[in-house]
This record gives C-alpha cells, structure tokens and sequence, in this order.
C-alpha cells in the first residue's frame, strides 16, 4: 500500500481515521487572507495617491502620428489666441525654414552624437583616399586608473564645431572633464571639470555647448568654456547613484535627450527615467515627462510634415514616439530584450521606420507612424552599440556591388556591430544580411559612415565607407556596399584586463573636416579627418595624405 | 565560426506576457511553474512513472528549445539580479526570478528539475538509453577500452575546438565554461581505472559552484554548456562544453550532472532539507537485489540507500522496486 | 468518486478564492504581468500554509500568517517593485521550515535593499552571528555563551567592517592595474623582503636569548622582561625619532659608515629592517620566553641525566618542544613588521614599502586612490597568514601526535 502523503494532511483525527481539510483550518487562512489584503489594500491605496505614473504605463491604446498630428492641427486652429508662449515658440521654430535646414539633411561637422537628428551617423564628407595617416594623438595626463561599473573612457562620441574658421573637437572624459582641443593638431583648448564621469556625448548649440555629466546636473557653456548655466536634476545623498543620461539631440537650440534618477534608499526609492525638452541658450524647459521606471535613451527625431516626433528607447525594452510639442505619448512598442542604444530613424520604402538593436542582437524595424514591428533580423550576440544606416544608390555606377539589379532608387544598408566580433551589414528594404566584417574582439562602437572620392582607388565612382573600432585593438574602415577592408590601425589595450560584459560601451568615431592654409596668401583648403576617442584612454585623428601624383 | 547565421527556431520572438509593458516575458515562468507541478503530481500520483516522465521531458526539451527566448542561465543572472535590485528593479525581477523558481523547486521537491524538466539532462538520458543498448551486447573489456579512449579523445577534442575557435584576447575570460569542463571530465579516466575515486570526483560540482561564483563575482564572462539549448546567444565556449557533455554522455550517464554541474551544486546541498522526498516503506531494505542501483542514472543509491544530494527524482528506483514509497514529507 | 471530487473541491478553494481576489480586487492596482506574479507567490504561501498547520504549533502556524501578511504588506506600500518584493515572499515561505535559512535569508534580504552599499560589510557579520548564535543557543543549548556573543559582536564588528570596506571598495579591475604598476611591485617586494629578513634575524639573536632568559633566574630578570615589552609601548613616532638619533646622518655611527662605506643608512633597506626589527621583537621574545618557561621542564632534566650536553639538549629537545609556540611568535613578528608604517615614514621614506607608498598616496591624491593599494595588500596578507597559520596547526599536530 503506497501511502500518499497530501490524505495525511487531511488530519486524522485521534483513531487514525482520515478527514477532510476541517473548517476551522479553511476559515483561519480565509481569515487571514481577508484581514492582510484589506489591510494592504487600503494602505496602498492612500500611498498610491501621491505618485505620479510614468507616461508609458498611463498610454491604454496607441494612436497613430498621422492621427495625433490632425488632432493638433484642429487643436490650434480651434483655439484660443490665448496660448502660452512656449507652444508658439516651438510651432514657429518647427516650421520655420531655419530649421529645416540646421537639422534635417547633412550637416558640414558633428554636432551631435551620431551626427543629426535622425542618428544615422553618415557625413557628407569626402576622404580623398584611403591612404590615411596619424595626424596626432591625444592623451589626457597620467592618472592613476580607477574602475567602477560602467566607466567608459570617454564620452559615447566627441562633437565637432566650428569656431571661427578653427574646428575644435569637444569630448567628455572619466577624468570629469571635458576637453576641447584643436582639430588640426590636437592641442587642448580649453578643460572644464565637472563633479563626474561625463558619458553622454555634448552636443553643440548656436551659441553654446551642453552635456549631462553624471554629477547628476546639466552644464551650459560658451565656445571658450566659460560655465553659462548649470541644471542640478537631483540633489546629492548618500544613497543617491550616479546620473545615466543618453547622448541627447539638438535642433535649433533645443535639446532633447534621456536620464534616469536613482536614489537606493530604501524609503524612498526612486527610479525614475525622464525625457526632455530644453533650450540650449536659456536653460528653459519647455516639457519633461516621466516616461518610465528604467534609463531613457536616445532620441531619435522623426519629422511628420514639419512635426517632430521624438523616438526614445527604454533599458527594460520599449519603444515608444513622442509628440515633440507637448510631450505626450503617442505608441509604445515592446522588443523582445532590454535595449541600451539609441533608436535610428530613416525612410525605407517610403515608409518612415524607427531601428534599434535589442540586447541579445535583434535588430528590429519598427513602423513609425503605427508602432507595429516591420521585420527583425537576428545578430549572433549581443548588440549595445547604435545602428548606422546609409544610402548605397546616391551614385548610380555603385550598382557594381549589389547582388541584384534592383530597381528601386535607394538601397540602405544598416551597420550593426555586434558581441559576436562581427560588423553586420543589412539590406534595408529586405532585411537580408548583405555581408558580414569579421574581426578577433567584440564590436561596441558606432560606426561613422563617409565618403570616398572616386579619383584614388582608380575607379570611377565614390563609395561609402564606414570606420569603426573594435576590441582586438584595432580601428577598421570597410567599405559600405561590399563589405571588404579597406583600412586597419592597430591602437593599445584597454587600460584594465578585462571588462564585464554589457557593463559599458566604447566610443564611436566621429568625422569632420578642417581647414588648412600653408601660408597667409595661399588657398584655404579642407582637409576631412576622422577622430577616433578609443578604449585606450588616447584619441587618435587621421586624414588622408596628400596625393602628390595624381593620375 | 563566423559564417555560422544565428538560427531562429523559437516560435515567438516577441513577449507573450509582459510584465508591466516591458520586454520581460513571463511565459516561461509559467511554464516552469506548471511543469513543475505536473512533475510533483505524476510522481505522487501515477503508477507507471516513466511514461509521465518522458511525456514531461519532451514537453519542458521543447519549451526550452522553441519557446522560451530569454536568458535563462541562472548562476550569472542571479549574481547581476542582486546587483541591480535598489538600481532598476524590472531588470532585477527579469535576472532573479527563474533562479527563485529553481530554488523554490529545490527546497519543495529536491532536484526535481535535474530529472523532469532540465533539458541538459533531457539528451544526456536520450544519449545513455542508446549507448546502453549498444553496450549490452558488448564484453566489458571492450566497453573499459572504448570508454578509456573516448573520454581521453574528447578532453583532446574539447582543447583542440577552443585552441581554434574560440581565442580571444582575453583568453580566460571567454573560456571559463571549457576550462571548468575539462577540469571535471579529466578525472574521468581515473574512475575508469579506479572507480574508488569516484565519490572523491563529486566534490567537484561545490568546487565549481564556487569558481564560477567567485569568477562572475570578479566581472569576468560565464555560460555554462546549458546556455546552447536554451539561450539566444552563439557562444563558443558554451557550445564547445556542451559537445564534451554530449561525448562524455556516452561513457558514464550524467556526467555533467554528477560532476561538474553547478546548479547541481545548489540542488545537492538543498535537496537533503527538501520537502519530498523518495523514500522506502521498508528501511532497511532486507532484499538487497541491487535492481534499484543498477537503474539510478547518478549513482544515488547505495544499497537501497538515497544520497538525496546526487539523487535527481527520476523515478526509475520506484518503477522497478515494489517497496518504495513515491513521496513523504520530512518533519 | 464522489469522495474524491469533494476532497478536491474542498482543496482547492482556497485557491479559487485567491484567484478571485486577485482578478477583481489587485488588478485595480497592478498591471496583468504583476498580478500573475503576485497571485504565483501567494499561492507558494497557500500551498505552504496549508502544509505548515498540522505540522506546527499555533504559535508558529499565526507567526507564517503575519509574516506572509506583513511581506504583502511590503508588496502594497512599495508598488513599484512589487516583483522582486513577491520574489522574497515565495522564498520566505518556502524556506520558513528552516529556521537557520531562513535568518540567513532574511538578514540577505535587509542588507541588500536596505543598505545596498554596506552590503559586503553588514551580512558577513550577519552571517557570522546566526551561525554563532545557532550553534551556542539550538545546538548546545548555552544561553550564557549566546548573550556574550552578542554583546561582543561589537568587537569582532569593529575589526571586520573596516577591513571588509577596504577589501571589496575597488573593483577588481582597478586591482589588477594597480598590481601591474611597477611602483607598486617594487613596494610589495621591499616589503615582503625586509619583513622577511627581520624576522629572520629577529629568530637568530631572539631565541638564544629567550633560551636564556628562561632558564636562568638572575637578579633583574624581571626588569629585563618588561624593558624587552618596551617597543610596543612607544609610539612609532618616536620610536623613528630615536633610531634617527642613534643611525642618522649626522651621528657617529651614521657618520662612520659614511665615511668609510660610503652606505648611508637612513633611507635604505638597512634601515627598513632595522626599524622592522625594532618593533617586531617584542613580540618573539615574549612568545618565546613564554614557552620556553612553560615547557616540560622534566624531559630536559632527563636527557642530562642520560648524559647529553647542555647544547645538545637544546638542539634536540627543548627546542623541537617550543617550536609550535615560537612559530606562532614569529609569523606575529613577521605581521608586525609588515604593517610597520610610522617608524619606516621617520626613517627611509623612500625606498617604498606598502605602508609608506599608501601613506604617500593619500596625502598626494586622497583615499581613492590609496585604496586599491590597501586592499590589494590586505588581501596579499590576508592569503599569506592563512597560509601560515595552517602551518603552526601542522606543527601543533605533529608536536601532538609525538607525545
């Protein structure tokens, strides 16, 4: 006879004889069971009145852009000629034609993470040959190395502005500071120090330079690095963490960007992470909305007839479009990891889509304008870095590269780099891998898209290319359409012998061109430049040398 | 290994339930916690074990393999959840809860998820009932020499494939999982030889237990051979161990389980305070056929005897005995 | 069938009931994924209650009812991390059967949300009390020993926290640089050497002279006993001042060599180990008169008897008997004079030593950056004194089983 063991929890009673589950045990746990959840019902019912909810959590059902859109529109022509002053100001600046021009479309030099708006990372920008030489190398002074979690060496990016005829790069450091120094020769400029690590990439107003710093405040500057204004976003306590902010934007001296505040204590936690809208000039916040429990990053701008719509990724993996005006959420769209990049917008197909690369190397194409996922396409490992993305088909005689005679008129690639030591290029309009970069470290770094001109390799048409730096120690330019190597430079180690992986993410190059002059009566001439901040603590600029003989 | 494509074999790829809108996804919560208890349920109340437990091995092998899309390697995500529990509490809950679910299991039935639902010892088992047939119809001293030569040929292998495939700069770093691996395994044709080191080898597990500890603690990368089955990742070193579990398979069933599995570790030093477990009408069993050992497929048993921290509750000692009692609560 | 159909209703009410209460009543507050992982932890706790009330006494049965309503409690006043929150709460319930895991468990959960940066401080401690306080209190029932262990618990607090901060403030990559930089090696291996040869020297001339001073009882023996004390009880300062004024520069002995070596003594590693030796023999010499004293006085009477010399006595008996205690005197002499900073600083700055290059450290740049040091050679010490006590156990075993 098997004894089974759940009948001897029907008590016996004292003969040995089995009964069922008695009711005064049912109404002790019905009991209890009433008297805790009214208990913790009502308690947090009254603790629940004073919170505010994260935007995300509050949107039931998403809308789509081009319904918000027609809905303001009615909005502003019904109302009242009593508006705040803020909306005018942000609906003028919109459709003014200043800003079509600053912010959509190339720009000369770097202003912002990623180069524009969009993120996409390409420059304009011509290199005259692949035949590129170190110009100079940057090393901040000797410090004693000291690693926490999530210490990258530099800021996600350097910017590049100009000032006055001399391009001047503006990087943030571990060290605290921010550095300015010359473009032609790497000489610093100017440093600012800050309370800590500064990790977002600064971004470059009209007229002044911004950037979060993890002291948990944002800085103004002028051009000659003079503080202007200081924003603290949370005061300093003992259990209060380090600031995460994500590289923010800038169009027409409005700054949009990410952070998370986190306060460990244990009464009054906060995780909050927040999205913004600030002028760069005057320090005004035009909205800031709490969007969700986990650290914002990006944005990426999406423009709908003149309106803007921001794209931020949360860290627990949503996606989600912005109303730049007001602030409110239009959809939200949840991948299948945590994501820690910033989303990339673009037109493919004539549809406007939204690209990001999720944690364990999904890349996903989001439609824009409805929030429902387009296609994925799957990376070997992890994928930290942000995605760039190019037009292989702006001179017809590239078609030479493509396997298919398509006959679309555009054909983008987008560059994923990825924890399985490759850099993955992928058709845009099929989502069909095109080819695949192998090198002998993890990818964590951006890769910067620009062009080269047709007169060095022989051939004659200009390709695109990209630079990106991977941990072998090595920084690789390939080319765009076909995949194939074009340059490699072997820079030092990492200052430390291992990094943990998903802890941080390493800078990306950026592109910028300068303007040289031998002598007072000469010709001024340009020179592009390629500037690699890299996991070695040093900075590194390249460009390529002057073609003695040309053909 | 560069030009291998990442398959995509999971059904969905998208969150079926979301906690609170975030990517975490509790489908395969759930789907643990109700294998679970069908596994608690057929061995309480079913007279034939083995066809329910097949029945749940296939089911939980394809849910691992097909449905769940998250992480599930819990030693490394356990260690990151705990770090990150004041700092984002979501990403805390998406690291911490299916080690609380194998804990739970581990506390309430023992290692029930080493014999019902890991996947891992799912084609180890698959793997030894083919090799046992093969091995039947053979003389022992062929089965010793074969077994010699495998195990040696495959801690051979395993170093070859890493040498090759799975260099990087930060050698050690990537290679944890082989390393631990090969350590355990290499004592293999020493049981062969003498098969009284072979209690002395199970200490290993606790050994590895606390490297791995002490080495994620540290920041460096670890995955275990289980991570092939379950995990969206291509990773060497995982993929490479999982070949030398599969091989060494072949020589000594649950290899892996016996000796080198950290979880093991946790589930042998819980499993003795469990509240259920397998335990005979009869103590001490006055028959002594030896049936019920030469069936145990991890050596537990001992003269009628359960080491409950190696036991894994598969079941097959009371399909075949008449005395034991399926399930009784420690008090 | 009837039977079996209304066992299982009646089983399974409570279940239904807590279904209910979860779709109707949570779900005005959590979202659906929430309140799945809410309503899985309290059925853990159900399942477990409904084990638990036959088992345990009542008072035990209402202390797991208010401790699963004090964890929903918990739940509902901090929303937002309901999941983690209903994580501890199926933990609790399943490990509310053992005690002992459970206080361990507890006391892991307090310290890493509550004090999450003191973590690595606070549950050692905790760990280290439950287990003191289970085996004195449950396993040997001594109610005394449970209440001094708490009381000094303060002490064993105030010299673990310390060293725990140190030990895990730096990350172990920052370690790692810090053990590649070539000052740093150079400071851990003229430490290493001059502790090393100050015992070493400390060993030839101090047990002779504790052999001595034990054996024979001359007229001031008692006043030689304390003056040998006499460097523990002066303070490193002045101690370097004093040697300063017997070695230095401008002395005669200072001078002398000088002249005729061309070696100067203060900032070299003559003078590391001279000032090592200084503080550190105190602790041989008194570890070894002690046992010397204390040996069997018997088995030393005997061998002369059987005619063996005074120094062959000595070699081959007294000596192989005091030798556990006076290893333990000198892996206590070989610690002190490691962690000799202040006199060192006073008279051979330079040459690096760990203590000297931290001290330097922090007042160049401040306690990030001699931290890695110190807890780089806390560690280090750390791994050589186990490695050293496991050796006097050796030799007291071996001294043992010779008996």
């Amino acid at each position: 006879m098997k004894n089974r063991v759940l009948s001897s929890y029907l008590s016996k009673d004292k003969l040995g004889k089995r009964k069922c589950l008695p009711m005064n045990t049912l109404l002790l746990i019905y009991a209890m069971l009433t008297l805790t959840f009214s208990f913790s019902f009502s308690a947090g019912c009254i603790s629940e009145k004073n919170k505010i909810k994260p935007a995300i959590d509050l949107l039931l059902e998403n809308k789509t852009v081009e319904e918000v859109i027609v809905t303001n529109k009615k909005a502003a022509k019904d109302s009242t000629p009593n508006q705040s002053a803020k909306t005018i100001k942000i609906t003028e600046s919109y459709l003014s034609q200043k800003s079509e021009n600053k912010t959509d479309g190339f720009q000369s030099q770097w202003p912002m993470f990623r180069q524009n708006c969009q993120r996409t990372g390409e420059s304009p920008l011509t290199f005259r040959n692949m035949n590129l030489e170190l110009q100079w190398v940057f090393k901040p002074s000797e410090h004693t190395f000291s690693y926490r979690e999530g210490t990258n060496l530099w800021s996600e990016s350097a910017i590049a502005i100009d000032n006055n005829g001399r391009t001047e790069i503006i990087v943030g450091s571990y060290d605290h500071k921010i550095y300015c120094l010359n473009a032609s020769n790497g000489n610093r400029i100017w440093t600012f120090n800050s309370g800590d690590e500064i990790v977002a990439t600064p971004i470059a107003g009209d007229e002044n330079i911004v950037f979060l710093s993890s002291d948990r405040s944002i800085y103004g500057l002028n051009s000659s690095g003079k503080r202007q204004w200081i924003k603290q976003l949370q005061k300093w306590t003992h259990t209060s963490q380090p600031l995460v902010a994500s590289s923010p934007v800038v169009f027409d001296n409005l700054f949009s960007g990410g952070y998370y505040i986190n306060d460990t204590y244990f009464f009054d936690r906060r995780q909050e992470g927040y999205a913004f809208l600030r002028s760069s000039e005057t320090n005004e916040e035009i909205w800031t909305v709490l969007l969700r429990r986990s650290p914002i990053y990006g944005p990426a701008i999406g423009d709908f007839k003149g309106h803007k719509i921001l794209f931020f990724t949360t860290s627990d993996g949503i996606v989600c479009a912005i109303n730049g005006q007001n602030g409110q959420v239009i959809w939200k769209f949840t991948a299948d990891q945590q994501i820690r990049s910033t989303p990339v917008f673009s037109i493919i197909n004539d549809k406007p889509t939204v690209l990001i690369s999720a944690r364990w190397g999904m890349v996903w194409a989001i439609n824009g304008n409805t929030g429902k996922a387009l296609w994925s396409y799957r990376t070997g490992h992890m994928c930290d870095s942000s995605l760039a993305i190019a037009d292989i088909k702006t001179a017809p005689h590239q078609n030479k590269f493509l396997p298919d005679n398509s006959k679309s008129k555009s054909e983008k690639i987008i560059l994923s780099g990825s924890y399985d030591r490759c850099l993955h290029g992928i058709y845009a309009s099929s989502s069909k891998r095109a080819w695949k970069f192998e090198t002998k470290g993890v990818i964590l770094s951006s890769p910067a898209i620009a062009q080269l001109s047709p007169t060095a390799e022989q051939l004659n048409y200009s390709e695109k290319i990209a630079f990106f730096s991977s941990m072998d120690n090595y920084l690789y330019c390939v080319s765009l359409a076909s995949g194939r190597k074009l340059w490699s430079f072997k820079t030092g180690a990492l200052p430390w012998p291992f990094f943990k992986r998903g802890d941080a993410v390493f800078s990306s190059p950026l592109i910028c061109n300068i303007t040289t002059q031998k002598n007072k009566d000469s010709i001024q001439k340009k020179k592009t430049m390629v500037i690699f901040p890299c996991h070695d603590g040093k900075i590194y600029a390249f460009a390529s040398k002057h073609n003695k003989h040309k053909p | 290994m560069g030009t291998i494509d990442a398959p995509r074999i999971k059904l969905f790829e998208l969150p079926l339930i979301k906690l609170s809108g975030a990517a975490i996804d509790l489908a395969p919560m759930i789907m643990l916690i109700l294998l679970f208890i069908a596994s608690i349920l057929a061995m309480y109340y079913a007279r034939k074990i083995k066809p329910w437990r097949i029945l749940i091995q296939t089911l939980s092998l394809g849910m691992f393999v097909f449905a769940a899309h998250q992480t599930m390697c819990v030693l490394r995500t356990w260690i990151f959840g705990f770090q990150a529990v004041g700092i984002n509490d979501t990403i805390a809950f998406a690291l911490l809860h299916i080690a609380v679910i194998l804990i739970f299991m581990a506390l309430v039935g023992g290692a029930v998820f080493c014999g019902w639902i890991c996947p891992v010892g799912t084609i180890q088992d698959i793997i030894s009932f083919f090799t046992l047939k093969i091995k039947k119809q053979l003389s022992t001293k062929v089965i010793m020499g074969a077994d010699v030569t495998l195990s040696i040929l495959s801690i051979v292998v395993l170093c070859w494939l890493s040498l090759i495939y799975a260099p990087a700069d930060f050698f050690f770093s990537e290679n944890v999982s082989i390393l631990f691996t090969v350590a355990g395994l290499a004592g293999i044709p020493f049981i062969m030889i003498a098969p009284v080191l072979e209690k002395k080898l199970r200490f290993f597990r606790y050994i590895s237990l606390f490297g791995r500890t002490i080495i994620i603690l540290i920041g460096i990368h670890v995955t275990n051979p289980g991570c092939t089955v379950f995990e969206t990742e291509i990773d060497y070193s995982a993929s490479i161990s999982f070949l030398g579990v599969l091989m060494t398979a072949v020589i000594i069933n649950r290899a892996y389980c016996r000796y080198i599995c950290p979880f093991g570790a946790v589930f042998g030093f819980l499993a003795p305070k469990a509240l259920f477990r397998i335990q005979s009408d009869s103590l001490p069993c006055r028959i002594n056929c030896g049936k019920c050992a030469s069936k145990c497929p991890v050596g537990a048993l001992d003269k009628a005897h359960i080491e409950y921290s190696q036991c894994v509750f598969c079941g097959r000692c009371v399909d075949d005995c008449t005395h034991k009692v399926v399930m009784s609560v420690e008090k | 069938m009837l039977n079996w159909l209304k066992k299982l209703i009646r089983l399974l009410t409570p279940l239904i009931i807590l279904g209910f209460i979860h779709l109707i009543g949570i779900s005005s507050i959590f979202g659906p994924g929430e309140n799945i992982v809410l309503f899985f932890a309290n059925t853990a706790c159900l399942f477990f209650a409904i084990i638990y009330k036959p088992i345990f006494s009542r008072y035990r049965f209402t202390l797991y009812c208010l401790g699963w309503a004090f964890g929903l409690g918990t739940i509902f006043l901090r929303p937002d991390s309901a999941p983690v929150m209903a994580l501890y709460l199926a933990m609790y319930s399943a490990l509310f059967r053992t005690p002992r895991l459970l206080c361990h468990f507890g006391t892991f959960v307090m310290s890493i949300e509550m004090t999450p940066q003191y973590f690595t401080q606070i549950w050692p401690l905790a760990v280290i009390l439950i287990e003191t306080l289970y085996y004195s209190l449950i396993k040997e029932r001594d109610k005394l020993s449970s209440i001094f262990f708490l009381l000094g618990f303060m002490l064993i607090g105030m010299i673990l926290i310390p060293v725990l901060g140190i030990l895990f403030s730096s990350s172990p990559q920052t370690l790692a640089t810090t053990w590649q930089e070539s000052v740093v090696q150079n400071a851990l291996a003229t430490s290493l050497l001059t502790a090393t040869t100050a015992t070493i020297i400390t060993l030839i001339f101090g047990i002779p002279l504790a052999y001595a001073i034990a054996k024979t009882k001359f007229y001031g023996r008692e006043i030689i006993l304390t003056l040998i004390d006499l460097p523990i009880l002066v303070p490193q300062s002045v101690a370097g001042i004093a040697l300063l004024m017997v070695f230095g520069p401008k002395t005669t002995i200072g001078l002398n060599i000088y002249n005729y070596f061309g070696l100067e003594i203060v900032n070299s590693l003559f003078a590391i180990t001279i000032a090592q030796i200084f503080v550190s023999a105190p602790f041989l010499l008194r570890a070894a008169t002690a046992t010397f004293s204390e040996s069997d006085h018997r088995l030393e009477k005997v061998s002369r008897a059987l005619g063996a010399t005074h120094s062959q006595t000595f070699w081959r008996i007294s000596l192989p008997m005091a030798l556990p205690g006076i290893y333990g005197g000198a892996v206590l002499t070989w610690a002190r004079a490691i962690s000799e900073a202040g006199t060192i600083i006073l008279l051979a700055n330079e040459p690096f030593t760990i203590s000297t290059l931290v001290n330097f450290r922090f007042q160049q740049f401040g306690t990030e950056e001699a931290a890695p040091i110190a807890s780089l050679l806390i560690i280090i010490c750390l791994f050589i004194f186990t490695i050293l006590n496991c050796g006097k156990f050796y030799l007291a075993s071996n001294d043992s089983k010779s008996r």
